[in-house]
């Protein structure tokens, strides 16, 4: 009797979405050769504030083949999902002549601080999906902070119009279920809604790639094919 | 007496009027440019087009006359050049156009840059690497 009373109260208090919810965990892989990071020389007259070296932010691949910045989304509609009560503040800061982190994950209808950690001038462009200018500040004072809202789901470039290799990805997101790898290629999606989904894997430069997962799935191994083009 | 008509005559307001009417209705001067269009990682073919253009057009109008463009802010200002014949600027890949006024990028406005006969027009898109 006594089980019974704490599994009514159990589900009194479980939301009905955790209840018949599952989680994903997964890596995101590259069939070998693995490609490296690019070393970007940087322009004499930018590497007195900036160093004489960047290494390029758009693929950076583990030594055993796990990629970095894949951003992993669940496609369909959620309309009643939630995006997690928080107050985080979500921060895309200039340091060391880079835009950290490189891709951001954000809720719709949020903000986005932009920082500016350093006394180097700085020239921060936005832009759409469509090529559309979304904004384009200049940031010349070290802890100087911007702050935009993002109304509409979708990507969004971030560039500085100084130096030509900084450059950051906002992922604003319409519904909870995306999830980004991390440094070492792997990612987790919770409290994914009871049934079969497409799933969307993307990479700035590797592309797109699309499977299907369902309850079953726990952990998923996703692999892109070999990369050949040299531009990373 | 015939001299006091004819200063009457060319002060009059009717004759200054006159020349008025008559400079509108004649055409602006013509001068001939070159406009270069190199489409470069977008791999179409480069254009090349000589023609005569009115005095003090801007490198914009004068691609005009070549190609299809689409206006809008890809860098700072609306009346950018945005596209060039369905070829964008792309933020993603760091794609960009370029324009060049007799070899030289100093002062080169699409908007803002009047040209004078004999001048070259390049337009190149061109991917920034880094």
């Amino acid at each position: 009797m006594k089980v019974f009373q704490f599994f009514f109260l159990f589900l009194a208090i479980t939301p009905i979405q955790s209840l018949f919810a599952y989680d994903l965990e997964g890596k995101v892989q590259i069939q070998p050769p693995y490609p490296q990071a690019i070393e970007l020389k940087v322009e004499e007259k930018h590497a007195a504030d900036c160093g004489p070296v960047k290494l390029s932010p758009k693929l950076r691949v583990s030594p055993e083949g796990l990629v970095a910045n894949v951003v992993i989304k669940l496609e369909g509609n959620f309309p009643s999902a939630k995006f997690s009560p928080s107050t985080q503040n979500y921060l895309l800061n200039q340091i060391h002549c880079e835009f950290s982190p490189h891709v951001l994950l954000i809720p719709e209808k949020s903000t986005l601080s932009i920082l500016n950690s350093e006394a180097v001038l700085h020239n921060v462009r936005a832009f759409d999906e469509q090529t559309k200018m979304l904004f384009n500040d200049a940031m010349p004072v070290k802890g100087q902070i911007l702050r935009k809202r993002f109304e509409k789901p979708g990507r969004v470039i971030i560039r500085c119009g100084i130096h030509p290799w900084m450059h950051a990805i906002t992922i604003v997101q319409e519904h909870p279920y995306y999830a980004l790898t991390n440094e070492s290629g792997y990612f987790q999606m919770k409290d994914i809604p009871d049934g079969n989904y497409n799933l969307s894997i993307w990479h700035e430069v590797l592309g797109e790639i699309k499977t299907q997962i369902g309850p079953q799935s726990r952990f998923l191994t996703l692999t892109y094919p070999p990369f050949s083009n040299g531009a990373s | 007496m015939n001299l006091a008509i004819l200063i009457l005559l060319l002060t009059s307001p009717q004759f200054t009027a006159g020349n008025l009417l008559l400079s509108m209705s004649m055409p602006a001067a013509l001068i001939p440019v070159t406009v270069k269009v190199d489409f470069g990682p977008a791999g179409k073919p480069s254009v090349q087009k000589e023609f005569t253009i009115k005095d003090h057009s801007t490198p914009k109008e004068a691609l005009s006359k070549v190609l299809p463009i689409e206006e809008g802010a890809i860098c700072c200002h609306p009346a950018e050049v945005k596209a060039i014949d369905g070829v964008s600027g792309d933020p993603m890949k760091n794609r960009w156009w370029r324009l060049k006024i007799n070899g030289s990028e100093k002062k080169a406005s699409p908007h803002k840059s009047h040209l004078k006969a004999g001048d070259v027009v390049e337009w190149i898109y061109f991917e920034d690497r880094q």
